[in-house]
Order: structure tokens, then C-alpha cells, then sequence
């Protein structure tokens, strides 16, 4: 029995319609001279083997015979069959007379890529879908210099093209490469220009916006009135310095005073507001506020980090009646304690300890005066122990000629450094984002983007802190598709994370040169807990020697994927990672021209040393049977690994199959 | 006294709220409270939650006990996919509420430990943020004061080119 032309549908189809000799629906039939009908060639065949009819069993008289009835076609013609591609995919089902007008278009059909040197082949029906992304295609410069270029090339393309964009060095700003000049001579921003007196002997060069602020310390310009200004003495221009820095100085100190009478009064506002109390025990630096809000409170029985800010609906009113004069008193020593914090923590945790054995408020500020602890008690009993509270608080604060004293003193400090408003951001913080815990706005953070993650960097100096110093990893940064023209900022970005557990830089490091890829890979790594790394389409030759160097002192990494990087024979460097390496899951290394040598590589790893890989991902790499009998030889052998994808390669239908069995019996 | 099966919660501000057991389980807190009372009939005081936000909260749990969400089963998807635009329509409207009450439920959430609200409420914030432009529109929006000094500014912004100038 001969293999059928089709793939019929039918499995029963009727005697009548099938061919004696081939045991097949009829292909082109014709009757013979006693009148049974075979296909075309089946008769031919047995006119030429001398055989008798199988039917009457009759040596055939004549050689000739007649074209079937046309009733006989049009039934073979009606049978129902599959698309011969369709072991590749395709479910398309027919008449068989209109077969070879589906052959024509199926979708199914292996289609080479007509770019050179691109050696894919695919499917017709994802031609278009290759063509779009496939690196060798020809495509018009994008920058618009009308020269035709293959997409790869793009990158090499763009540090010639005259229409490129291109960062200007100095100030970051993108700009075309034909109008460099004009931009450096009129409106880059940060060029830097020599200052206009240089011939009157100042030496500055500035960028050019920062001229204007130059101008007003520039000694130069101070006395550019003077007819005889390049005579001006030296001792002269030094006591105009003096003046200037004398008056800046002033000038400092008044803006630091009004800036501290500001912050009273939002003080005051922030009272109002129902957030108005951070809701953490941890920061001892709280208590200024915390204390005075719970001297007035009545009901509460517990230490608590979310309790605080409820007890202001109770309270708002009773603070009303305080009057103002205290509430700035108040305000003025919680300035003090801002700066003496440090010292009163070690103290107030002691004193916070023995409160909570007592079921007593968790107040620092009013421990300190121990001698104070037996009003607390009373303070129970209701209202009007506001006001006696009120007075505790008096008590406790210097009084307040001492009390100013010591205000002027804190305001020169705070003009010598601004670091005490840093110190604790959370005490006169106005926004109920800031207020929030470090975990609660870490989960909000990890829900963020890169983009929109690091933009918060440049908010506030919490965010920075959080990032590097985040309570736990973060879950994914995902940099796919971001470009970055300088390399520094990248490096930046990752020494400013703590920790992640997984980093996408798809495409990300195109630009980057492979020094600073090495640089990159190198910190990412350090990562404790990373778990999942993808490089793929950076176009980076040589990340095989790169991870080689890097990957062996990582100790949490599980999921590598490397592929679009055309590392060729670097795909034998990750084979030999895995050599030693016991942590690695899935490696992804499509798109690498490792040929038939790098599947080798890894089958020979697979086989004998490696026993943690779960999937590997060799698709698009030229490997031809050669390399997939290694594969095959060593799935026999490797019992961990699940998944081992190979499209897109020339293996040959038979290897693919049988790969696909030993995989599929595991 | 309760009605059979309905517990009574004491809000900070002594507010009382009768709430099914099963709905009120699933803060992990009140579950765990739960277990550790004896007496049914007990009033459990939930200090750190005003009135206000604990009707809110119950409301949600109230919602969410009746139409559970067939989200658990695709939710194992991808692992490290951090998605905020998949809040159900209800949640939405749920959190779409002032600045102030939204923090509130953050953290009446984490102190009650009730998982899918506090990731719920989470996600809004982060939407939130990811409306903003730029860093000015992020202090301006949570009300956030720039604690950096002009030249330190400068170098981060430089330093942070790269997410500042597109959307």
C-alpha cells in the first residue's frame, strides 16, 4: 500500500472511489480496457510490471485505457481533506479539488527570509511579523537623512548621521547634529563661556545660565562703574569681597528666621488637619507632637501606632480653648527637642518601656520629669484636666526668657547647617503620603514603575532613603525599551537601589559600551536577592565573557534570559557557567548564532555536570542535527530538564519529533 | 445582646457596628482576636480605627464576602508583575475618595491585616503617583515639601534625566 497523496478526513471512505492497486482514493482515474478503474499511475505501473488486472485477474488486453466518467471525478473531487502542512499547524480543511489552490496561500508554508544575511525561515503567514523586527531589514534612516540602512545598523548609523539626535554634552538636551554649532553659540543653556569681565582679569568659566547668578558675586561686575577699574588695587577688591560676603551672610540668616516663623505657623494649620500625627513608635523624634496631643486626651488606655491620629475629633476641641501663645510655646520646644533628640532617645525608651508595664500613655517628653507621672493618672478623670495638663506642660518647658534664649541659639545652628530639618522629616511633615510607615510607602513604591519610581527620587529626600535602604527587595524594575544615552545615569540608578529580586534591561543597554556593560552586570549582580535577569536584544557580543566573569560569585540568580544578542560563541561561556552553577533554572539564549558548537556546549554541561536547569531555550540559533543529536543524546541522560525549546532551527522533522517524545515521556 | 453569628465592633470613637463573623474574619487581626474570645458576646474594641473609616472597611469586607473575587486563580500569572490597572470597577469607586480618608484606609487596613484591601488601596496611590508629570506635580498633589537644596536638586534631576523628560 502506497502512502496517500492527501490527508483525508474520512477514515471510511466508500470501495467504489479507491483504487485496487494503491488502496487509495482515486488520483487522476481512468478505466481500463476490461473496465475497472485505477489511479493514472497505478496503471501505468502495472502496464509496466507486466501484471494482470487485480481485479478480474486478467492479463490486461490493451495498453490503452479512458479518462474516467466526470461523476466519478467530481465525487473524488468532493472528498474532504486536511492541508498537508497541517502537522506544522494549519486545521484547514477542504475539498480535495481545492487543495492546491489553499497549498498556494496556506499560512503554513516555510518561508526564508529574503534579507541577507538573516538565515530564518517561518511560517508565510508570520512573515510579515518577522519582517517588522528583523534586525537585517532595510529600513530609511529614521533621524530623516533620506540614506537607506539595515535596522542593525541603526546604532552605528546614528553616531554619523547628520539629522541624528544626539544629548548635548552640557546640558542634556536633545539636539540634531547639523545644528551642534548654533546650539553651542546661542541657546544651550550650560556651555560653558568665560565670564564677560575676563578681560578685567576674572577667570571664571561658567555655563552659560549661571552667568546671571556669577554676576552678582563676581567682583568684577560689582564695581564695573569704576573709569579705572583694571587699576583697582588688590587690597580693595578684597574689601569689597569681605562686604559682599559680610551682607550674603545676613541676607542667610534673615531668610532662615522668617523661613522658622513659617513653619509655626503651618504648624499651627497642620493641628487642624485630622493626619496630623505620624503613626509610628519607632521614631522617638514624634513625641513632640505626640506628647501634647495626648495630655489632652482622655480615653485613651494603650500605646498604639495607628492610635494617635484618631484622638484629634476628641480633642480638636479642647485644643481651641488652649490659647495661642502656648501652642507656639509648644512649637518652639518641639524645635528644642527636634536637635536634643538624639541625646533623650536612649532616656525615652527606657521610660517608654516602664509606661506601657503601666498601661499608661507612651509619652517620652513627659517621663523626662518623672516627678510629673502621678498627674497622668488624675488626668482620667475628664475635662478640665486639659488645662491642668496645659500647665504640666508649662512646667516641664524652661521658662520662657531661656526658652528664646536657647531658640536663637538653635536658629544660629540651624543657619550653619540645614541638616536638622533633615533629621526628622516626619515631625513637621505636612503630607499624609510622608507619614505613612516605611513599609506602607515602600508597598505603594513597589507597585511603581521604574519611570515613575526613580521621578519620586527627585521629589524628597524620604524617597532616596527609601529606595536604598527599602525594607524589603523590590519586586520587579523593569527598564525594557528605556534608552539611556549616558551611562553614568544607569550605574546611578542601580547604586541607588538596596535590593531587587528581579531586573528586566531589555534593549536598555544598547547604547552602552561594553565597559560600562560590565560595570552594569557587576552591581546587578551584588544584588542579594535576584532572582531573575533578562539582557535580551542589547546586541552584546560579548555578554558570554561578561557573565562568565560576573555570574560565578552571584548566589541567588534562578532566570537568565540572554537571548537577541548574537553572542555566538559566548553561548559556550554560559554552557560553562553551568558547569558549576546549581542555582540557575532557566536560561534563555535565543537569537545567538550559537550553532551546532554551542549546543554541544550545553548538552555536554546537561549531561554530565549540571543538575538544577529546568528550561533552556536554544530557538533561532543554526544549530543543525549534529548539534540536535547531542541535545537529544543528552535528554536521554538529564532527567531535571523539562523544557528544551528549539524552533526555528534546521533540525530536520525526525529529530524535532523524536526531541519532542523523549521531552514529552519525562 | 448579639444576633447569632454577628459580632459587635467598638470603633475608637465608640461607634458600635454589628458585622457577620465570617465577613468580620477576614481582617486576620479581628480573626485572630476572635479565636482567642471566649464569650461570643464580647464588643471588640477596635482602638485605632475612628468610626468613619471602620463603616468604610466593613462596607468592603461586606461587599467582597458577597462577591468574591475569582481573581486568586490567575493571579500566580507571572510572579514578579507588579500590575495597578487591574482594580475591579467596585474597588475603583471604592477608593476613589479624598486624600485623607484614603491614607486612613491604608493603614486601617494593615492594622486590621486585611491583605487584598491594603493591596487594593496601595495600587490607587500608585496610580496616583503615576499621574504626575514631574516631581513638582507629586509634591504639589501630596501636599510633599522639598527638602533639597538647590544645588543637590540640580544633580539629581541630572542624574535622573532619563525618567523626567517624557510622560
Amino acid at each position: 500500500m502506497n502512502k496517500p497523496k492527501y490527508l483525508y478526513v474520512s477514515k471510511q471512505i466508500k470501495e467504489t472511489l479507491m483504487c485496487p492497486h494503491c488502496k487509495n482514493p482515486f488520483e487522476d482515474p481512468v478505466d481500463s480496457s476490461c473496465d475497472h478503474t485505477f489511479c493514472r499511475a497505478c496503471f501505468q505501473r502495472l502496464i509496466r510490471n507486466q501484471k494482470p488486472c487485480p481485479k478480474c485477474d486478467t492479463p490486461f488486453v490493451s495498453r490503452e485505457c479512458t479518462d474516467s466518467s466526470n461523476s466519478v471525478r467530481q465525487l473524488l473531487n468532493k472528498l474532504q481533506v486536511y492541508c498537508p502542512n497541517k502537522k506544522q499547524g494549519c486545521n484547514e480543511i477542504c475539498k480535495r479539488g481545492e487543495i492546491n489552490k489553499h497549498r498556494h496561500s496556506c499560512g503554513y508554508n516555510i518561508v526564508h527570509c529574503p534579507n541577507f544575511p538573516c538565515d530564518n525561515s517561518y511560517f508565510a503567514k508570520d512573515e510579515e511579523k518577522h519582517l517588522s523586527k528583523c534586525v537585517f531589514r532595510t529600513i530609511k534612516c529614521p533621524f530623516g537623512c533620506e540614506k537607506e540602512i539595515t535596522f542593525i545598523d541603526t546604532d552605528e548609523h546614528a553616531k554619523e548621521c547628520v539629522k541624528a539626535n544626539f544629548r548635548c554634552k552640557y546640558c542634556n538636551e536633545l539636539i540634531v547634529r547639523d545644528l551642534e554649532e548654533q546650539h553651542f553659540e546661542t541657546k544651550c543653556t550650560k556651555y560653558p563661556q568665560p565670564c564677560k569681565y575676563s578681560t578685567n582679569g576674572c577667570n571664571k568659566i561658567l555655563p552659560r545660565d549661571e552667568h546671571e547668578q556669577h554676576l552678582k558675586n563676581c567682583p568684577y561686575h560689582q564695581v564695573r562703574g569704576l573709569v579705572f577699574f583694571s587699576e583697582l588695587s588688590e587690597t580693595m577688591l578684597k574689601i569689597f569681597q569681605k562686604e559682599i560676603d559680610l551682607l550674603k551672610y545676613d541676607t542667610n540668616q534673615f531668610e532662615e528666621v522668617s523661613s522658622l516663623v513659617l513653619t509655626d505657623k503651618e504648624f499651627q494649620l497642620k493641628k487642624t488637619s485630622p493626619l496630623y500625627k505620624t503613626p509610628t513608635n519607632q521614631k522617638p523624634n514624634l513625641s513632640g507632637n505626640k506628647g501634647i496631643a495626648i495630655n489632652n486626651n482622655t480615653t485613651i488606655t494603650k500605646t498604639n501606632p495607628i492610635l494617635v491620629p484618631n484622638n484629634n475629633l476628641v480633642n480638636n476641641d479642647q485644643e481651641k480653648e488652649i490659647n495661642k501663645n502656648e501652642i507656639q510655646k509648644e512649637t518652639k520646644r518641639e524645635i528644642e527637642i527636634e536637635i536634643e533628640n538624639e541625646k533623650e532617645n536612649e532616656n525615652e525608651n527606657e521610660n517608654e518601656n516602664e509606661n506601657e508595664n503601666e498601661n499608661e500613655n507612651g509619652n517620652g517628653k513627659e517621663k523626662e520629669n518623672g516627678n510629673e507621672n502621678g498627674n497622668e493618672k488624675e488626668k482620667e478623670t475628664g475635662m478640665g484636666i486639659a488645662k491642668k495638663n496645659n500647665d504640666n506642660t508649662r512646667k516641664q518647658n524652661q521658662p520662657s526668657n531661656l526658652m528664646s534664649e536657647k531658640l536663637k541659639q538653635q536658629i544660629r545652628v540651624r543657619n550653619k547647617t540645614r541638616a536638622i530639618s533633615n533629621l526628622n522629616p516626619k515631625s513637621l511633615e505636612s503630607s499624609p503620603l510622608l507619614r505613612l510607615e516605611n513599609e506602607l510607602l515602600f508597598k505603594i513604591c513597589d507597585y511603581l514603575d521604574v519611570q515613575h519610581l526613580f521621578r519620586l527620587t527627585c521629589v524628597c529626600t524620604r524617597f532616596i532613603k527609601l529606595l536604598k535602604n527599602s525594607p524589603m527587595p523590590f519586586t520587579n524594575l523593569d527598564f525594557s525599551g528605556k534608552r539611556f544615552r549616558q551611562q553614568r545615569q544607569l550605574i546611578s540608578v542601580f547604586q541607588s537601589i538596596g535590593d531587587v529580586r528581579s531586573i528586566n534591561l531589555t534593549g536598555a543597554l544598547r547604547n552602552c559600551g561594553q565597559m560600562n556593560i560590565i560595570d552594569i552586570v557587576d552591581i546587578i549582580l551584588k544584588f542579594p536577592n535576584l532572582e531573575s535577569l533578562s539582557l535580551s536584544k542589547n546586541f552584546c557580543s560579548s555578554l558570554g565573557e561578561i557573565m562568565l566573569r560576573g555570574l560565578p560569585n552571584n548566589r541567588s540568580l534562578q532566570h537568565l534570559d540572554l537571548s537577541w544578542n548574537f553572542m555566538r560563541n559566548g553561548v559556550t561561556h554560559i554552557a560553562e557557567i553551568l558547569k558549576t552553577n546549581s542555582l540557575l533554572k532557566s536560561v534563555d539564549v535565543t537569537q545567538n548564532y550559537a550553532k551546532d558548537e554551542g549546543a554541544t556546549a550545553f548538552a555536554n554541561v546537561l549531561k554530565s555536570n549540571n543538575k538544577t536547569l529546568t528550561s533552556l531555550n536554544m530557538s533561532s540559533n543554526n544549530i543543525k542535527k549534529d548539534g540536535a543529536a547531542d541535545l537529544l543524546e543528552m535528554l536521554k541522560v538529564n532527567n531535571t530538564l523539562k523544557h528544551l525549546i528549539l524552533n526555528s532551527n534546521s533540525i530536520g522533522f525526525d529529530l524535532e519529533l523524536e526531541i519532542e517524545k523523549t521531552l514529552n515521556n519525562k | 445582646m448579639t444576633e447569632l453569628g454577628k459580632i459587635k465592633l467598638v470603633s475608637s470613637d465608640s461607634q458600635e457596628f454589628e458585622v457577620d463573623r465570617e465577613v468580620a474574619a477576614m481582617s486576620q487581626t479581628i480573626k485572630n482576636l476572635l479565636e482567642a474570645i471566649e464569650d461570643e458576646n464580647t464588643a471588640i474594641p477596635i482602638e485605632n480605627v475612628k468610626g468613619e473609616i471602620l463603616e468604610r472597611v466593613i462596607h468592603y469586607c461586606e461587599h467582597h464576602y458577597n462577591h468574591p473575587s475569582p481573581k486568586n486563580l490567575t493571579e500566580n500569572e507571572n510572579e514578579y508583575e507588579r500590575r495597578t490597572d487591574d482594580i475591579e470597577p467596585w474597588d475603583q469607586t471604592f477608593c476613589n475618595v479624598e486624600q485623607p480618608i484614603l491614607f486612613e484606609l491604608i493603614l486601617a487596613a494593615n492594622y486590621l491585616d486585611i491583605k487584598p484591601l491594603l493591596d487594593v488601596c496601595c495600587k490607587t496611590v500608585a496610580n496616583l503617583i503615576k499621574e504626575c508629570r514631574s516631581p513638582e506635580e507629586i509634591r504639589k498633589r501630596f501636599k510633599i515639601k522639598n527638602d533639597f537644596t538647590k544645588e543637590e536638586e540640580e544633580e539629581i534631576r541630572k542624574e535622573n534625566a532619563w525618567c523626567l523628560d517624557e510622560k
